[in-house]
């Protein structure tokens, strides 16, 4: 059993744990938040989550990544449950934004890398399409009516209706 | 008998208490575990009736001290404590004396 | 579970915050060194500047040995030990069994070589009772001194083992009798401190934390005890029992191989290749070997090699001494494998967490530190509960002093042992550094400040102090970072990072605005 094996599954019952965390009426009854409707099905469900990875370890290679896996949440599961509501929450925020943020430097790499165009020009591009094969369509067929794509204008977010382009 | 003895224990029951959850579990564990060789299979190894009671010790005195702490009448737990360290002693001294 | 009366809840709260009481800070002296020695070999490591030869032992040994045992008088070939210091070199150790006259004892007695472990070149030799001094032996006073701290508080044996054996045995009974007075274990496993600063807030980190390393604080507890009496108590009462008293029965059917005696003269075989196939047998390293009988026809190799990937258990493999032949693995305890031997060995590996490299490592030091941050917790609200007393408000300081002290002690010891390694004895300063360190703290204690000061004040002289070491150990001629890098040595940057980090979150938690509130004082307020 491979140490990245280990700590994917202590990362995978963490999350689980987190989720219960989130979700438990005493604690958020003692911070003064609103019960989270849960039902029971979901509480079982993230149960299994944070066991299921143990499982997994114990029976597929041996006990050392299980006896790990026990240290590991144990103090995983602390520091979770340590965590008051509300910096847990502004935690969660920068983490998620932080993975947004990797996120779109991500793909501003790999568009650099590919060499591709921005999204506007694409967009443009892709109505001119449209608007030629509605076109070529209303020349097939007389009867149909061409509509004209609505067409983006910057960050007013107002579109206008442009006269097909004919292409 | 029976009565007095309770009397007897009940007059002080802070020292029995500390009697039987101090020495009493300790001087109890060492004979349970000391007499568990005579009554535990010996296993594939022929080791298993001294490695398990070797292990298994603080444990045992866990379990004990723990009863100790929770027994509420102090009649039954003397009774119960001296009644195994007893039969766990004499197991213990008939195994070393070669009779069992 | 039945629940309990309120006598029994009564009787199980004064076991409970008694005993942690009386022997809480010993017990945290006892998990605070023990969290710190779980990375024993690597400290020591970091402390000489990194290992020379990170596998001394994996070939090229039969070459270093033969020659010594060869002109060692027969006496000595009893057994030869071989094994690696943390600076990568090599000790071989040919000796016999004889009764120490200081201790009364049956002790190692021989020659103790240490090579260099790749050239094989003699650096040092010594002849005695090798174990009785670790300078000869031990490649890191700072390691021996923080690893003996643990075993018996430096306390001289057999005391200071029934000590930590006792401090163990509360470990454990604080678990159970805490477990039975929390009647909302699992309601309440995710509910963090209450907002505030009031006594419940105390109680609820003392029981969060205690709930989530109750299980770990048993088996911690358990196996220490264990650790501490096994040798002392247990197994001569039950070889009295199971032997008729006869140890060397008793050791013969638990530890050692069967073995017909034959005296007649034979040739070891190659070292090199047996080491080689035992390691790939075992599918780990070999940290240890011993060679029994050298010179004769019962001749006999033994290697434990760390666990393999995914087990718990060090392996033992026998050789046939004069063939080569693989004669088995032998268990811990017995001729042959059973349930008996396998509970055994697992009982070394769920103490120290050495079965798994850094990550298992890495795992028992957060459970250490949180059973640290269980027993000081405890304290505090002891503390808290009684704070109108004079006697309970100073028993707050000494926790504080303890809680920061005890750490700063043990960095003084590594300034002790730096500082002494240019001309002086690190044997004799690591320990002196402790002890001026800590007297250190306790005067800082008694006369600097209290209550949140005090704490702040430590924890400025703890960042201190953690900044300066890699400053200091690099000064007194330690591996610098660019030759560290070169040749490898990830012990030596990785200690040194990790106490600049530390020196600076200790800083930033030092500059951290106290809860506002006068120490000592008490809250006008009930308990619960």
């Amino acid at each position: 059993m491979s140490i990245l094996a280990i700590v994917a599954a202590v990362a995978a019952s963490s999350a689980a744990l987190a989720y219960l965390a989130v979700g438990d009426a005493k604690r958020r009854r003692v911070f003064g938040l609103p019960p989270l409707e849960r039902k029971a099905w979901q509480t079982w469900l993230a149960i299994a989550g944070v066991l299921a990875p143990a499982v997994f370890l114990l029976y597929g290679g041996g006990g050392a990544g299980f006896v790990v896996w026990c240290g590991a949440v144990s103090v995983a599961g602390w520091a979770l449950a340590a965590t008051p509501p509300a910096q847990a929450a502004a935690m969660g925020r920068r983490v998620t934004g932080g993975m947004a943020a990797a996120g779109r430097i991500l793909r501003t790499m790999i568009r650099a890398a590919r060499g591709t165009e921005d999204t506007d020009d694409r967009l443009d591009r892709l109505e001119r399409r449209v608007a030629a094969l509605e076109a070529a369509l209303a020349h097939h067929e007389p009867a149909a009516k061409p509509t004209a794509p609505r067409r983006r204008n910057g960050a007013g977010g107002k579109t206008e209706m442009p006269q097909p382009s004919g292409q | 008998m029976t009565e007095r003895l309770r009397r007897a224990l009940d007059a002080r029951p802070r020292l029995t208490r500390w009697l039987l959850a101090g020495p009493g579990a300790v001087a109890a564990a060492l004979l349970f575990a000391m007499a568990m060789p005579v009554w535990l299979p010996k296993g594939a190894a022929g080791i298993d009736n001294i490695a398990f009671p070797l292990v298994l010790v603080p444990l045992i005195w866990a379990v004990v001290f723990v009863y100790a702490c929770v027994e509420e009448s102090l009649l039954r737990c003397t009774a119960v404590m001296c009644g195994t360290a007893a039969v766990c002693g004499l197991t213990a001294a008939m195994a070393f004396a070669g009779w069992i | 579970m039945k629940s309990l009366s309120q006598s029994q809840l009564k009787r199980l709260t004064a076991v409970h915050g008694w005993s942690g009481t009386v022997l809480g800070l010993l017990l945290y002296a006892v998990v605070a060194t023990g969290t710190v020695a779980v990375f024993a070999h690597e400290i020591a490591e970091w402390s000489v500047g990194g290992a020379k030869n990170h596998a001394p032992l994996a070939g090229g040994l039969d070459g270093k040995i033969r020659p010594i045992a060869e002109r060692m008088t027969k006496g000595y070939l009893e057994e030869i030990a071989v094994w690696a210091t943390a600076k990568g070199d090599l000790n071989v150790f040919p000796h016999a069994h004889a009764r120490n006259p200081d201790s009364g004892k049956i002790d190692n007695y021989g020659t103790l070589f240490r090579l260099d472990g790749t050239t094989g070149a003699e650096l040092a030799r010594n002849e005695g009772f090798v174990f009785t001094k670790p300078e000869w032996f031990e490649a890191s006073a700072l390691e021996d001194f923080l690893v003996d701290l643990h075993v018996q508080l430096y306390v001289p044996q057999p005391w200071g083992l029934i000590l930590t054996g006792i401090l163990g045995l509360s470990m454990m009974a604080a678990g159970v009798t805490g477990f039975l007075m929390h009647r909302h274990l699992i309601r309440d496993l995710f509910v963090a401190a209450r907002p505030g600063h009031r006594l419940v807030t105390a109680r609820d980190r003392h029981v969060l934390a205690a709930s989530w390393g109750l299980l770990f604080a048993f088996l911690l507890g358990f196996t220490g005890s264990f650790f501490s009496f096994a040798g002392t108590v247990s197994l001569p009462l039950i070889s009295q029992v199971a032997f008729g008293g006869d140890q060397k029965a008793m050791r013969e059917t638990l530890f050692e191989p069967a073995v017909t005696p034959d005296p007649r003269p034979a040739a070891l075989t190659d070292l090199d290749a047996v080491v080689a196939r035992s390691t790939a047998l075992a599918g780990a390293p070999v940290r240890f070997i011993v060679v029994d009988h050298y010179g004769r026809a019962d001749a006999r190799i033994n290697l434990w090699h760390m666990p393999p990937q995914g087990s718990l258990a060090w392996v033992r493999n026998v050789f046939d001494g004069t063939d080569g032949r693989f004669l088995g693995v032998k268990p811990r305890v017995g001729r042959q494998p059973s349930a008996g031997s396998a509970l055994y060995e697992l009982i070394w590996p769920l103490h120290t967490g050495d079965f798994a490299g850094t990550l298992s490592k890495a795992v028992w030091v957060g459970l250490g530190t949180a059973m640290c941050y269980v027993i000081l917790s405890g304290m505090q609200l002891w503390v808290r509960r009684r704070e109108d007393t004079a006697l309970w408000r100073g028993f707050g300081r000494a926790v504080t002093t303890t809680a920061y002290g005890l750490p700063f002690a043990m960095t003084a010891a590594a300034y002790g042992f730096f500082l002494s390694l240019p001309a002086a004895d690190p044997f004799y300063w690591t320990p002196m550094g402790f002890v001026l360190g800590a007297l250190a703290c306790i005067a800082a204690g008694v006369f600097a400040g209290d209550g949140d000061r005090l704490a702040q004040r430590f924890r400025r002289l703890l960042g201190a102090a953690c900044v300066v070491l890699p400053v200091v150990r690099m000064a007194m001629g330690g591996l610098g970072w660019a030759d560290a890098v070169v040749q490898g040595q990830g012990a030596v940057l990785s200690f040194d990072l990790m106490f600049l980090v530390l020196g600076v979150l200790l800083f930033r938690w030092a500059t951290r605005q106290p809860h506002g509130r006068a120490a000592g004082g008490p809250l006008p307020e009930p308990a619960e």
